[in-house]
């Protein structure tokens, strides 16, 4: 039997409009944000750093630190916000920083699924530090925290 | 330095890893240089630039400190204490009053290592709030690059 009777065949034989792709499901799409390139070639840099990159023998980035950023910002990411700042640990770690307008998250990604995270808010003195493993979900409330802030005072974030 | 050798050895504890400690021969009017990479300045407008606050983060093994040189250590043995901490290639570096320092409950003490006998240690720059202080402080100490920092 050839592919095309196959498939009719089992098309007759189920009611196929039942059933939900599962592809949308289990396949992620790879949304080109405006970020992608410049983030991709930054932790490209920093996972090719020298060992003793800083002066005191810093480790180069860990690439599975970076997959993991890189897997983490498409998760949380807010198509309004800049570009973030990558900053490179010394014990193969990174860090994402937001600066907007004394506004500042950062995230401390010490390893997969260990990510210290800090949030500054310019009216008050002290900030907020939690550490996170998969859920990101207060991360993104202080983004939109954040892009409500700046929209009300007419502020321009471009990066 | 023969006096700092002896005293950080003196506090290696078991895992031969040096604890927190204040060096008494380190004075509080001198000074501790920080070297900055260039990974950790982040170019903003108008020609500025911001520095990181992962540049003040301690390490997570060894002493647990954020490692600096000690000015007093090189300038007691005829170092000159700017090439020492632009060499081989640094892009700027900062400096601190050790006065500062211990004034934001840090503790500053020796730690000589094979590769950098004038190597220092700055304990407790774990918590955010105390390296954004650390931000505050800093002045450049060599900054041939003439990079301007927005603080």
């Amino acid at each position: 039997m050839s592919f095309a009777k196959s498939a009719t065949a089992f098309q007759n034989n189920t009611n196929i409009h039942n059933f939900r792709p599962l592809y949308n499901y289990f396949v992620q799409g790879e949304p080109n944000f405006h970020w992608r390139n410049n983030v991709s070639q930054r932790l490209n840099e920093l996972c090719a750093l020298d060992t003793n990159w800083d002066g005191y023998g810093a480790q180069p980035v860990n690439y599975t630190n970076a997959r993991f950023v890189e897997y983490m910002l498409v998760a949380i990411y807010n198509t309004e916000f800049p570009t973030p700042f990558i900053a490179p640990g010394v014990d193969g770690d990174l860090q994402v920083e937001w600066h907007i307008d004394g506004w500042e998250i950062e995230l401390h990604c010490v390893s997969p699924r260990k990510v210290n995270t800090t949030f500054y808010n310019p009216n008050s003195k002290e900030g907020i530090e939690i550490e996170l493993d998969s859920n990101f979900n207060i991360v993104v409330k202080w983004m939109t925290l954040i892009l409500n802030a700046i929209c009300d005072n007419d502020i321009s974030i471009t990066a | 330095m023969l006096y700092a050798i002896m005293t950080s050895q003196s506090l290696h504890n078991k895992n031969k890893i040096v604890e927190p400690y204040n060096s008494p021969e380190i004075d509080d009017d001198s000074l501790v240089i920080r070297r900055i990479s260039k990974h950790y300045l982040e170019p903003i407008k108008g020609g500025k630039h911001r520095l990181s606050s992962r540049a003040f983060a301690p390490s997570s093994g060894g002493s647990k400190g954020m490692s600096v040189d000690l000015e007093q250590l090189m300038i007691k043995d005829k170092i000159d204490p700017r090439q020492y901490v632009a060499t081989p290639e640094y892009f700027v570096s900062v400096c601190f009053k050790v006065k500062n320092l211990r004034g934001i409950d840090l503790k500053v003490g020796c730690e000589p290592i094979a590769a950098n006998p004038y190597h220092g240690e700055v304990w407790g720059t774990k918590s955010k709030s105390k390296r954004k202080k650390l931000l505050k402080l800093a002045q450049f100490y060599v900054n041939d690059y003439a990079i301007i920092l927005s603080k």
